[in-house]
């Protein structure tokens, strides 16, 4: 961490190391940036922490804004207050690329920071936003496989059940094999979360388009764990009858 | 969470702190070392000075281990008496300094390049060590002075005997110039007096330590609660009066301590109950402000509050403030900022190792977790930096749950 950190301060030399008593580690300090936008320059600097978590590097350190800059009607934050950088599954999957804080900051920080002078500036969000709550993991999933929401949620079901065969044929629908198709996608993805995770993910998503009433083939999608439950439920109901 | 508890926790927590604030040892040998060097070249050889048995000996924070390591590049400033054994009808003030100066400026000295300024000081002749040693050496030229006057104001003659005249550059060409008058030696006796139980105390517990006899214990290896506490209440003082002319001087706060301590053996004792007893000490006479040396009634070391009596105010603001702040530090709640409040009191530097050592010692204490933490890497800068940055090609896009 010491060294990370001392690196980190080449490019933002106010951040600073604390442990705190309980072992905690933490990263104080400013962080600013000049970035180059649509023909214009954009400063700002904004106080952080980042709480850096018990399995670092596994984990990406959460990051809390301290001096009140970031309304809480911005929104993007997580329920404790720290930022939400983006879909879980996204902010662990680009952090697992470096592990590194100085990295963490220029690729997911200070876009962020970014994003939030821009909107405070101009009103808008200079890349967009992912729609709220379970919309946007869905929103997420479609955008990073490159497909439409339901093959998005197909493809998430291979990450619930954790079970991908290389010669499956790729949910998406295109015909190909998952190895030629989706598989390094889906590859990408798993370590970041664990099935549960995703499952409960997808969960959310079939409760959602239940709830809009939007059609979708159930069995396709299901994680593999709830239809064995469903049937399980369906052959005790079976035998209680008989 | 109980008083008792909360106590000792602050008595840490200030303990190391003035460790941190303390002079190490190898500066005190070296300090001796330096003051009998120069007591050696002034009385030995061909000096002209040996006819009149000089003695140099230590004062100021340096004899009485009170002194705090300087602040940022400061120097170390060491005291010390020089004595010779003449009467004030046999040499003038200005023949005096030039007894001691002549002899520092011999061509054979090994000072007469260290001298500065050349032609010394108000009373004193400084002279300065090479740079590496921060360290620098005020020779004060004096001779004995007449005690009767002081035995018969009531002072003690054991303290009375060691009164010295000093020289005045300002006042010695004035017809009948009238000698600066002092005694450290006394003022420091009389200062050991004040903590004597704990002195010994402390020499007994650090023979205990070492596993040697008690009289193998020089008094500069222990500290007492009440050195420490002047120890603190001097930086503090120098924190919080930063650039300040009117900042609070360092023998007002000896004396007043030394007489309000009642040898308590802890720090937390020390600032809690020493603090708001010193103002008793300060006397008040029709409006005069009087705190006499205790080893010389006649002199007041509070005569500059007389003319100016912002000094007096912003002392008598100090105290409360401090007695406020360490009240604070007894609650869960306020000892939970003691980290903040250390540093904004006696700065950073000394803070962050003060805390670092507190919780590595106290990982298991209680209320531990509400103490602040311990830097491991502190920041480079205290301004902000905007570098420029490239955004990703594709960065994430905000979401919320």
């Amino acid at each position: 961490m010491i060294e990370q950190v001392t690196e980190a301060q080449s490019r933002y030399p106010n951040l600073e190391l604390y442990r705190y008593p309980s072992g905690e580690y933490r990263v104080r300090g400013s962080v600013g940036f000049s970035i180059d936008h649509d023909s214009q320059t954009i400063e700002d600097t904004y106080n952080l922490e980042f709480r850096v978590l018990d399995d670092y590097p596994d984990s990406p350190p959460l990051v809390f804004e301290t001096a009140g800059k970031i309304p809480k009607d911005f929104e993007h934050f997580m329920v404790e207050g720290n930022f939400c950088l983006g879909a879980p599954v996204e902010v662990r999957r680009r952090f697992a690329l470096y592990r590194n804080l100085l990295r963490f900051i220029d690729d997911q920080v200070v876009p962020y920071l970014f994003t939030y002078t821009y909107k405070r500036d101009h009103g808008t969000l200079p890349f967009g936003e992912l729609f709220h709550g379970v919309e946007g993991l869905l929103q997420y999933y479609t955008e990073f496989f490159e497909t439409s929401p339901i093959e998005a949620m197909k493809l998430l079901k291979c990450l619930a059940d954790d079970s991908a065969p290389p010669l499956m044929r790729c949910p998406c629908g295109r015909g190909n094999k998952l190895q030629g198709c989706h598989g390094p996608k889906l590859m990408e993805l798993r370590p970041h979360l664990s099935p549960k995770q995703f499952e409960t993910e997808l969960r959310d998503m079939m409760h959602l388009l239940r709830a809009l009433k939007i059609p979708f083939p159930e069995s396709k999608v299901m994680p593999k764990r709830i239809l064995k439950q469903r049937a399980r439920q369906k052959r005790r109901k079976h035998k209680r009858k008989s | 969470m109980n008083e008792h508890i909360s106590r000792r926790r602050l008595h840490l927590v200030l303990n190391n702190l003035a460790e941190e604030l303390d002079v190490p040892p190898s500066m005190y040998r070296e300090a001796k070392q330096h003051y009998d060097a120069v007591g050696s070249w002034l009385g030995e050889g061909d000096s002209v000075l040996k006819f009149y048995d000089p003695v140099i000996y230590p004062q100021g924070s340096f004899a009485l281990g009170t002194a705090v390591k300087p602040l940022g590049d400061e120097e170390y400033d060491v005291d010390a008496v020089c004595l010779l054994q003449l009467s004030r009808d046999l040499v003038t003030q200005r023949q005096l300094k030039d007894l001691v100066g002549n002899r520092l400026k011999h061509p054979q000295s090994r000072y007469k390049h260290m001298l500065d300024p050349i032609d010394g000081g108000r009373r004193c002749w400084t002279i300065k060590y090479a740079d590496a040693s921060k360290f620098h050496m005020d020779v004060l030229p004096a001779i004995p002075d007449n005690y009767d006057r002081l035995v018969a104001l009531g002072v003690p003659l054991k303290w009375a005997e060691t009164a010295i005249c000093l020289t005045d550059r300002k006042t010695w060409s004035n017809p009948n110039p009238e000698w600066p008058r002092s005694n450290p030696k006394g003022y420091i006796s009389w200062f050991k007096n004040r903590m004597q139980v704990s002195l010994e105390e402390a020499k007994r517990f650090r023979a205990m330590e070492l596993r040697a006899q008690v009289d193998e214990i020089e008094d500069y290896d222990v500290r007492t609660p009440l050195q420490r506490l002047i120890q603190i209440l001097k930086r503090h003082r120098d924190v919080r009066f930063s650039g300040e002319e009117d900042k609070p001087i360092s023998i007002i706060i000896t004396t007043l301590a030394a007489l309000a301590y009642n040898n308590e053996t802890d720090l937390a004792g020390a600032v809690l109950d020493v603090v708001p007893r010193m103002r008793s000490y300060i006397e008040t006479n029709g409006g005069v402000w009087r705190i006499p040396n205790p080893v010389n009634p006649e002199e007041n070391f509070a005569d500059k509050w007389n003319e100016e009596p912002r000094k007096a105010q912003l002392f008598l603001f100090w105290l409360d403030e401090l007695e406020q702040d360490y009240r604070k530090l007894l609650t869960d709640q306020g000892f939970a900022e003691v980290g903040d409040y250390l540093r904004g009191a006696f700065g950073r530097r000394d803070a962050d190792a003060v805390l670092a050592k507190y919780t590595d010692r106290n990982p298991s204490q209680v209320g531990a977790t509400s103490v602040a933490p311990a830097v491991l890497v502190p920041s480079k800068s205290d301004q902000p930096t905007t570098p420029k940055t490239v955004l990703p090609s594709r960065p994430s896009k905000p979401w919320r749950p």
